[in-house]
C-alpha cells in the first residue's frame, strides 16, 4: 500500500522509468498524488462527473490491462503499443501522473519492439495502475463522506 | 447542433459526451471507427465530429481520409482527437483531412473554442450549401409549375434514351398539350391560366411513377419520359394522363373550368431506335393527330405519318389555335 501524500505532481518532475539501456521496474512514485483541484477544474468544477469517470474507469482499466497481458503473451507489441495508447487517454483524464508516464513508456519500448523491456515497462504500468486506483478510490470516499 | 463523438475509451468518451451535452450539442456517441464511419454515412448524420485517432476498426485518420475522397454534398468538420502529439502526427492528420487537432486530455476552454470555431464554418457551408440548392433548383426547373424546365427534360431524355439503348430496354415519351388554352387565358386572364398550368401539372406529376420524369416543354405543352415502358404501357399512361386532367372541373373566379389534354406518344425500343430529335419529333407528330382527331384523346406515333407535314412545320405549331 503506497503512503499517499497531498504533492501535487506539477511540484515534482516525473520519474524516468527507463534510464537508457538499463532496463528495470519504474520507481514507485509512492508519495505522489493527484492534483485534485486542476482536475476538477479540467472537468468544470464537475464532481459528479469525476465520480462517474472513476467508476467507468474501474469498471474497464482492469479489461484493457489485460488485453495489453494478452498481446504481451503472444509477442504481438505492435498490439501492446495500441492498447498502452489507449491505457494512456484513458488515464490523462486523472492527470499526468506516473501512470500516465508507466503507459507512456509502456507505449514506447512496445513500438520499438523492445521485447524485454516491455515485460518490465508493463510490470509497472501493472503496478501504477493499481496505485492510481487507490487513489482513485480514496477521493471517491472523500466525496462521500 | 448535433456532434458525433467517437472514441473506444468509455472514460474519455464518457467526459466528453457530458461536456459537449452541457455546451447545447445533441450527442451522438461511437465506440470505434467502424460505428463512427456507419453514423457518418447516415442522410441525417451530424455535421461536427470529434474522431479518436486511434481506434479499433477504423482510425481517425482513415475515416477522415475517406470522408473527403466521398465528397459528400454535406460537409464533415471533423476534429481529430489524439495523445499523439508530434509536430509529424499533426502534419499527419490534418493532411488526411481533418479540419483541427487537438491533444488528450483536452482542455476544456480551448475545446470549446475550436468547436464555435467549427460550428461557424458548419454554418457557412450550410448556407453555401442552400443557395448553390437553390440556385440550382432555379436552373433546372419551371418557376410556375416547379416541373423540371425544357433544358433540364431534355437532358433527362438524352440520358435516358442512352441507357435505354444500352440496356436494350424500351423507352416511351409523351409530348401532352392542353386544348384550347389559349381561349383559357384570353377569356379569364393570365392569372386563371396560370392557375389552370399549375394545377394541371400537379395532376399529371401525381400519376406518375417514381423513376418518370415530367417537364414543361413549353408554354402549354408538358414533355413525359418514361422509362422501361413499351408501346402498351406508354399508351395507357398517356391515357391515365389525359384522364386525370378530364374527370374534375378546375375551379375558377367560382365557376367550374372543364379543360381537356391532347397526347402523342413515341416509343423508343427494340431495331426501332431513334435520336432526341428524332424521338421528339415523333411524339410532335402524334400529338398533332391527337388534336386533328378531334383533341382530348392519345395517339400513337405510327411510320405511315412521316412526311405529313410540310418541312419546318412542328405538329404542335399546325394544330395551334
Amino acid at each position: 500500500m503506497p503512503t499517499i501524500e497531498a504533492t501535487s505532481h506539477k511540484m515534482r518532475p516525473l520519474a524516468k522509468l527507463l534510464p537508457a539501456n538499463e532496463p528495470r521496474a519504474a520507481a514507485t512514485l509512492d508519495v505522489w498524488n493527484i492534483d485534485w483541484q486542476t482536475v476538477i477544474d479540467d472537468l468544470g468544477g464537475d464532481e459528479a462527473l469525476l465520480q462517474e469517470l472513476i467508476d467507468v474507469f474501474i469498471a474497464t482499466y482492469p479489461e484493457t490491462l489485460n488485453e495489453a497481458r494478452n498481446a504481451l503473451a503472444r509477442a504481438d507489441l505492435p498490439g501492446v503499443a495500441r492498447v498502452a495508447h489507449k491505457l494512456k487517454g484513458t488515464v490523462g483524464n486523472f492527470g499526468f501522473g506516473p501512470a500516465w508516464e508507466a503507459s507512456r513508456t509502456l507505449e514506447a519500448t512496445a513500438k520499438e519492439a523492445r521485447l524485454a523491456e516491455t515485460r518490465v515497462t508493463f510490470t509497472a504500468a501493472e503496478r501504477e495502475f493499481a496505485h492510481l486506483e487507490v487513489l482513485l478510490l480514496s477521493r471517491k470516499r472523500v466525496a462521500s463522506a | 447542433m448535433k456532434i458525433l463523438i467517437a472514441d473506444d475509451d468509455r472514460v474519455s468518451l464518457r467526459r466528453l459526451e457530458k461536456t459537449l451535452a452541457g455546451w447545447g450539442y445533441e450527442v451522438h456517441t461511437a465506440s470505434d471507427g467502424s460505428e463512427a464511419w456507419h453514423q457518418l454515412a447516415q442522410p441525417d448524420a451530424p455535421k461536427m465530429a470529434i474522431l479518436d485517432w486511434v481506434m479499433p476498426g477504423l482510425d481517425g485518420v482513415e475515416i477522415c481520409r475517406r470522408e473527403r475522397e466521398l465528397a459528400r454534398e454535406r460537409y464533415t468538420y471533423i476534429l481529430l482527437l489524439t495523445s499523439k502529439s508530434s509536430k509529424a502526427d499533426f502534419i499527419e492528420g490534418l493532411k488526411s483531412g481533418a479540419d483541427d487537432y487537438l491533444c488528450k486530455p483536452v482542455d476544456q476552454s480551448e475545446l470549446e473554442l475550436r468547436l464555435r470555431a467549427g460550428s461557424r464554418i458548419v454554418d457557412l457551408q450550410e448556407s453555401l450549401f442552400n443557395a448553390c440548392r437553390a440556385l440550382k433548383q432555379q436552373a433546372t426547373h419551371d418557376q410556375l409549375t416547379d416541373l423540371w424546365n425544357r433544358r433540364a427534360i431534355h437532358e433527362f431524355l438524352t440520358q435516358e434514351l442512352s441507357r435505354a439503348t444500352r440496356e436494350n430496354a424500351p423507352l416511351s415519351i409523351v409530348l401532352a398539350d392542353i386544348d384550347h388554352f389559349k381561349s383559357i387565358n384570353d377569356t379569364y386572364g393570365h392569372f386563371v391560366g396560370d392557375g389552370v398550368l399549375t394545377e394541371i401539372a400537379a395532376r399529371l406529376k401525381g400519376e406518375l411513377r417514381d423513376y418518370d420524369r415530367i417537364g414543361r416543354y413549353g408554354g402549354e405543352e408538358f414533355l413525359i419520359v418514361l422509362p422501361g415502358c413499351g408501346t402498351e404501357d406508354a399508351v395507357r399512361q398517356a391515357e391515365r394522363l389525359r384522364a386525370a386532367v378530364q374527370q374534375a372541373p378546375f375551379l375558377v373566379s367560382n365557376s367550374s373550368l372543364s379543360v381537356t389534354l391532347s397526347a402523342g406518344v413515341a416509343i423508343d425500343e427494340g431495331s426501332r431506335r431513334f435520336d432526341v430529335d428524332s424521338l421528339l419529333q415523333r411524339s410532335d407528330l402524334a400529338l398533332y393527330r391527337a388534336k386533328h382527331s378531334g383533341r382530348n384523346r392519345v395517339a400513337l406515333f405510327t411510320s405511315e405519318w412521316l412526311g405529313e407535314l410540310p418541312v419546318g412545320v412542328t405538329g404542335a405549331a399546325a394544330c395551334a389555335e
